[in-house]
């Protein structure tokens, strides 16, 4: 039977195995005198069987999965001639491909060595043989699960306290998933990372002030030999990102200051979605609209007024990724200021404040940390921002401060690194992940401060 | 209570109301409130008050004065509008959008709900302070200056420290507080909060001060130190109290107002409602048939 196949039964029978065991315990409930003769509710000795039927079976299922294909290979080629024994790890697993492809059909019987194709008819063979005695195992499991699972249900079983005890593992192994996952990022790129600092020197990059990471492929090619100096890269970040912060801080902030203490029912219930429809473009479509209208834009202003505009500017990108940001910070502040007790709110006016001294002096202070926090989130969210960059803000590494000149960025030169054909031993493709790796931490260390600030002042108004 | 001479013929009380004195009045609400709601030479006077929040009324035809130098309690079962009444008086409501209120109120023969007043400007003539502690987040120095600060009472930081020191001392908060003016109001005790609260709301001298429930939320030491507070502070202030202590209104107040489901039913001398209450609903409500 086909794995999916397989999934499916034991589905049904954990279903099978739930309805069985759930109407033992009411049966057995009925001649106690009621359900409350029984330790838990039916709902959990069925949940009981059906965990018992299901869980060591898929269990099986998998380390099964994961084994049976290593031991088959060692089996082929334990069978083959001492001439065809491989002397390499390639070259075994070249020999397991061949075979492979022999029996699917890919290869002609006939080119081969005689040794390999009985090496892939008694593959065929083992795989069947394998198949049934995976489905017999793994059904006779799930039996036996329900089995046991009715067998004993008892009015004494504490069923719930078990169900609950395999639900909280089941919670608490989807929670080490994406720990897991990031952890395993990070040491991805991490090794990586050090597999780049063992070609370039880490005072290189970190230090120096040229970036250009084109490397020749062969040693007869005319190229430059690369420079990996990341600070332009860093530079162009923070440039773009904080003409992005500084469209959007003052731009969200007051909107949610509008929206959360002057703004109408009626008036706050249009604008607000309208202010999130712009969360919810796609990054690409900001990128084209600051590539094809902002930028042309700015260029011909810039050129009736005398200035030289490139025509992909950092201010183009980050004007436009000011305004993807300003409903992060917007939303992310109208919640902290909508948070501020309304007893503070009343006991300011009460003593006299406007509307305005009341949000200036009262509303805003009490807000702060948690506004802070947002805007740390944001700015997080503006270094790593990329789309809108690779169209707009240009590939050349200027290190300059000039909004008008084309400068780049980190996630830029990321995505340049590693689009086309790779080597992936190459200085120039490890570069990305060196890139990641400082990007990773410095957002890491803003989320931090963010988490923190927020942390520290969340409890100064109750 | 020295200058408070007691009007028993109201202008404009019916004839026929006076004479049910005898008879106790039914639990139909009055129609215009049974003791004496009026007085000479008012500090603040209402006339046919109602409150509505939207479509519900709140508040119907209230008349009542509050005396110069007098403190009155508001008395009444949960939800009968005696806090909606206190927040009438100072425009509180305004910044309620639903809220509308109707009828003449003044203070000092002023129209407070006239188009020239502004709402800022009477607040900081009646003063608040409310059912919860709400100290600012900010210093025990800066909660009491904040007034002050706002309405440029100070010019010197010499005259901002002894508005603050007077405030406290009346307040009866100086010497617990005067180590440690620069630490967060917000982490003092609940009583100390709410007299930091009465002296944040006197900084600024106001005419008249409405007390929101103060010592509903605190323990009976601190509420007694509020009370005492009360009896000191009517020295120099108007003041008015929403209270759900009955024990309270006749402790601290001069007259007492009695509530009920938005009707001003009875007005007296607190000691009259206590002793002998004229309507069968304040009789009802102070010998704990309901409320």
């Amino acid at each position: 039977m086909q794995t999916a196949n397989i999934l499916i039964v034991l589905l049904t029978l954990s279903a099978v195995a739930y309805y069985m065991a759930r109407g033992r315990s009411v049966a057995m409930a009925q001649s106690l005198g009621g359900i409350r003769h029984l330790h838990s509710l039916p709902f959990f000795y069925g949940m009981r069987a059906a965990i018992w039927c299901s869980l060591p079976s898929i269990a099986l299922l998998f380390l099964w999965l994961m084994f049976d294909e290593p031991i088959i290979s060692a089996l082929l080629i334990g069978e083959l001639p001492e001439s065809l024994q491989p002397t390499s790890a390639a070259e075994h697993n070249l020999l397991l491909n061949s075979i492979e492809n022999i029996a699917s059909g890919a290869l002609s019987a006939e080119t081969v060595d005689p040794a390999l194709v009985a090496a892939a008819e008694s593959l065929t063979g083992l795989r069947e043989i394998g198949r049934s005695l995976l489905t017999a195992a793994v059904l006779s499991t799930a039996v036996l699960g329900m089995g046991w699972g009715w067998v004993k249900v008892s009015p004494k079983l504490r069923a719930r306290q078990q169900v609950e005890r395999v639900f909280r593992g089941i919670l608490l192994s989807c929670a080490c998933v994406a720990i897991f996952t990031t952890l395993g990022i990070l040491l991805s790129v991490l090794f990586e990372s050090l597999r780049f600092f063992q070609a370039v020197p880490l005072s290189e990059f970190l230090f120096s002030t040229e970036w250009s990471p084109q490397m020749a492929i062969r040693s007869d090619q005319v190229g430059s030999s690369g420079s990996f100096g990341a600070i332009p890269l860093f530079v162009g970040t923070l440039l773009i990102s904080f003409i992005a912060m500084f469209v959007a801080v003052p731009v969200g902030l007051m909107s949610a200051i509008y929206l959360a203490e002057y703004a109408t029912p009626r008036v706050r219930g249009l604008a607000k979605p309208a202010l999130e429809v712009l969360a919810g473009i796609p990054t690409v479509v900001y990128g084209f609209f600051a590539a094809l209208t902002v930028a042309p834009f700015l260029r011909q202003t810039g050129e009736s007024i005398g200035l030289e505009v490139s025509s992909e500017s950092a201010l183009a990108a980050g004007l436009v990724m000011g305004v993807m940001i300003i409903p992060f910070i917007s939303s992310l502040a109208d919640d902290v200021i909508n948070a501020v007790p309304q007893s503070l709110r009343d006991g300011s006016l009460g003593l006299g404040a406007t509307r305005s001294e009341t949000i200036k002096q009262v509303i805003f202070p009490a807000a702060l940390p948690g506004i802070v926090g947002g805007v740390l989130l944001a700015v997080s969210r503006a270094i790593g921002e990329t789309m809108i960059v690779v169209m707009a803000a240009g590939l050349a590494a200027n290190l300059t401060a000039n909004p008008l000149e084309t400068v780049t960025t980190v996630t830029v030169q990321i995505v340049t690194l590693l689009v086309g054909d790779q080597e992936f031993d190459s200085p120039k493709t490890l570069a990305a992940f060196a890139l990641g790796l400082m990007l990773f931490v410095v957002t890491l260390v803003l989320n931090f401060i963010a988490l923190n600030v927020v942390k520290k002042y969340r409890e100064q108004y109750d | 209570m020295v200058n408070r001479m007691v009007m028993n013929v109201a202008i404009d009380m019916p004839a026929g109301l006076m004479e049910t004195e005898n008879e106790k009045n039914t639990s139909v609400y009055p129609e215009v409130s049974v003791g004496v709601p009026l007085v000479a030479s008012p500090k603040m006077s209402m006339r046919n008050v109602d409150v509505f929040y939207g479509e519900k009324q709140a508040i119907y035809n209230v008349n009542v004065d509050i005396g110069q130098n007098e403190v009155i309690a508001m008395i009444g079962p949960s939800g009968c509008g005696k806090s909606t009444f206190l927040r009438s008086i100072n425009r509180m409501n305004d910044t309620v959008d639903s809220c509308k209120v109707t009828g003449q109120l003044t203070l000092d023969g002023e129209d407070i709900y006239a188009a020239k007043m502004d709402p800022v400007a009477l607040r900081a003539r009646v003063g608040m302070v409310f059912q919860k502690p709400n100290p600012f987040p900010k210093t025990i120095y800066d909660n009491v200056a904040y007034g002050p600060r706002l309405h440029g009472l100070a010019s010197r930081r010499a005259e901002l420290d002894e508005i603050v020191e007077t405030s406290l001392t009346r307040a009866g908060l100086w010497t617990e507080v005067k180590d440690r003016l620069d630490q967060p109001g917000t982490g003092l005790s609940g009583g100390q909060q709410q007299r930091l609260c009465i002296a944040r709301a006197i900084a600024i001298s106001p005419e008249v001060i409405l007390m929101d429930e103060p010592c509903s939320a605190l323990d009976p030491i601190a509420t007694a130190k509020i009370e005492e507070l009360i009896a000191e502070l009517s020295k120099n202030y108007t003041i008015a109290i929403v209270t759900h202590s009955m024990q309270q209104a006749a402790r601290v107040s001069h007259r007492t107002a009695y509530f009920h489901l938005g009707h001003l039913v009875e007005v007296n001398e607190t000691e009259k409602v206590f002793t002998a209450p004229e309507h069968q609903l304040t009789e009802a409500y102070i010998t704990g048939r309901f409320g």
